[in-house]
């Protein structure tokens, strides 16, 4: 087993966790969420290089990029729709309902 | 791969492009021609899902195809029909946005119909990620509400936060068992503390799919949020496809015999969500004063009850009481869905009319609208558990699995809860019929006309109340959760 791959997953994880529950602003939560899956993404690959068959983690591993990619145009195309009705995106500024 | 198992499916995908493209065009009555068309397509798939033959053929390790899952896909489009009708209410005639209703809809029904197949961690993720994300738009359609705005970037977060969880669990489990299918694990899960840590991951990510706690924070920001009738669906269809599939892989997945850690694991983690969920969901309903927040928290504690049928399946490793938990939850997600769509569809047509939805918004709604406030009733009445509503039929179903499994301090705790919950169903109630209007709210009462919602909610709340004394939805559900 690749530990150190392992590892660097499981920091990359670890840190995108921390920054997306401590940090208020929007994008930066996203890039953080983004982090997560790159953590996973790279658990995957950590794992499949051992296997003999690599090729389904491999493809688990595109399908999560190609995912993170429409879940980050969906979520920007929310928080720039915010911005321009209310010119901020921080969370500390959501106001209406109670966070 | 046989893709004639996958007709429905490619159906609902075809006609929700269609309706996408139509929507471009200016034309008359356009509003009306794509909420048919949509209909049309949902009952054509429906059709086509009973019909063409060779259709319940295994399709693939991905996937699987028996009664069980065929059950909860019937169910998913039947319920989508009513949604559909009411959100003819929602935009004006000029707008463009019933197409986007219309192909969001159908696209995350698409995505929930493939989840409650799937036996693969692949297809798993797939269906979670085609079916939540559509839904984050739905959330924020009313695009002129900043409530609806707020909304949509708060569960689009939380959201997208849960599914990084669900992969990365993916991920912990595969790194030690080495495969992904659901068969598979059954006896590569050996209970390593990575596996462990990975289920809670991905349990953790399907409890923020149907809002239990402690991942429910979101539920009641989004149903105050978003507009009524996506609340409908965002409240319903996540829940059922979550459910089917949690039951689906703890029943294939796990071994109760291959590891006394993960199997205790699986049991004691999903019966304390379950626990929690009816605990807080109730007593802190009885605190709100707006009813979609009630609501909300309502459906937090509907989902503990509806977590019991989970429990059960994890608890007893006999076919028999199994299948028994698996009948309660297609009963109660069954009776669950129609009482929500009503309640929901009455709050469209009070927040339409009334211009509101605290409880001073609801005072003396059976002195000008009266159909109304029955339809509330009985859905709350149902959603209460009184017989012989459907609610009964499936807490009744659901308790009896919990006490064969041996689980008594759970559902005596359901009991004690079900007592609790009357408080906040019977207030709303108490408002509707003991209180004179409130003059404040009455002043932006617009004329009553017709109202697609208002339809949906009397229909709804008859079926509550029928379907449970028809014998033939026993048979089908008895026959689907034998396959389980």
């Amino acid at each position: 087993m690749n530990y150190l791959l392992l590892i660097l997953g499981a920091a990359i994880f670890s840190f995108g966790v921390l920054g997306a529950l401590t940090l208020r602003n929007a994008i930066r939560i996203l890039m953080c969420i983004e982090l997560m899956l790159n953590g996973a993404n790279l658990t995957f690959i950590a794992t499949a290089s051992q296997l003999p068959d690599p090729g389904l983690a491999q493809s688990m591993v595109v399908f999560a990029i190609a995912i993170a990619a429409s879940e980050t145009i969906v979520g920007l195309g929310a928080i720039v729709a915010m911005y321009r009705a209310k010119g901020w995106v921080t969370l500390e500024q959501f106001s209406l309902l109670k966070w | 791969m046989n893709f004639a198992s996958f007709y429905p499916e490619m159906v609902l995908l075809v006609g929700a492009c269609i309706i996408l493209l139509l929507s471009v065009f200016k034309f008359a009555l356009r509003k009306y021609v794509l909420g048919l068309l949509a209909i049309l397509t949902v009952v054509i798939s429906f059709i086509v899902m009973q019909a063409v033959p060779g259709i319940r053929e295994p399709a693939g390790n991905l996937f699987v195809q028996n009664d069980f899952s065929n059950f909860a896909r019937g169910l998913l489009l039947v319920i989508s029909v009513p949604i559909l009708i009411s959100s003819l209410d929602m935009f004006n005639d000029a707008s463009k946005r019933q197409g986007e209703f219309v192909f969001l809809m159908l696209i995350s029904v698409t995505g929930l119909m493939l989840l409650v197949q799937s036996s693969h961690m692949l297809s798993l993720y797939l269906g979670i990620e085609l079916s939540s994300i559509p839904l984050y738009m739905l959330a924020g359609l009313k695009s002129h509400n900043p409530k609806s705005k707020e909304a949509v970037v708060k569960y689009f977060l939380l959201g997208a936060f849960a599914s990084a969880m669900t992969i990365y669990g993916i991920s912990l489990i595969y790194t030690t068992a080495g495969t992904f299918s659901f068969v598979e694990l059954f006896n590569n899960i050996k209970g390593t503390p990575l596996e462990m840590a990975g289920f809670i991951f991905v349990l953790a990510g399907l409890s923020f799919k149907i809002a239990a706690v402690p991942f429910h924070f979101w539920a009641p920001d989004v149903y105050e949020g978003s507009p009524p009738i996506s609340t409908a669906f965002i409240s319903v269809a996540p829940k059922i496809g979550a459910l089917i599939v949690l039951s689906r892989f703890i029943s294939m997945g796990i071994n109760p015999a291959a590891s006394d850690n993960f199997a205790n694991l699986v049991k004691w983690s999903i019966a304390a969500i379950s626990a929690l969920s009816m605990t807080y969901g109730n007593l802190t309903a009885i605190w709100q004063t707006e009813v979609k927040r009630i609501m909300a928290y309502s459906s937090i504690a509907q989902i503990g009850y509806m977590l019991i049928g989970i429990v059960v399946i994890a608890f007893s490793p006999e076919a028999v009481i199994r299948s028994e938990g698996a009948r309660g939850i297609l009963m109660y997600v069954t009776a669950y869905a129609l009482m929500n769509i009503a309640v929901f569809s009455v709050i469209k047509v009070v927040e339409a009319r009334r211009g509101g939805t605290t409880l001073n918004h609801f005072k003396g709604l059976s002195k000008t609208d009266p159909g109304l406030a029955l339809a509330m009733t009985v859905s709350l009445v149902s959603l209460l558990g009184i017989p012989f509503a459907a609610g009964f039929f499936g807490k009744l179903l659901i308790f009896t699995a919990g006490v064969s499994a041996g689980l008594y301090w759970l559902v005596v705790l359901a009991v004690i809860n079900s007592a609790i919950s009357a408080f906040y169903y019977f207030g709303i109630v108490k408002n509707m019929y003991f209180e004179a209007p409130d003059q404040e709210c009455l002043r932006t009462e617009t004329k009553p006309g017709f109202s697609f919602a208002y339809l949906v909610a009397v229909i709804c709340s008859v079926l509550t109340l029928v379907i449970g004394l028809l014998p033939w939805i026993y048979q089908l559900i008895a026959k689907a959760s034998e396959s389980l």
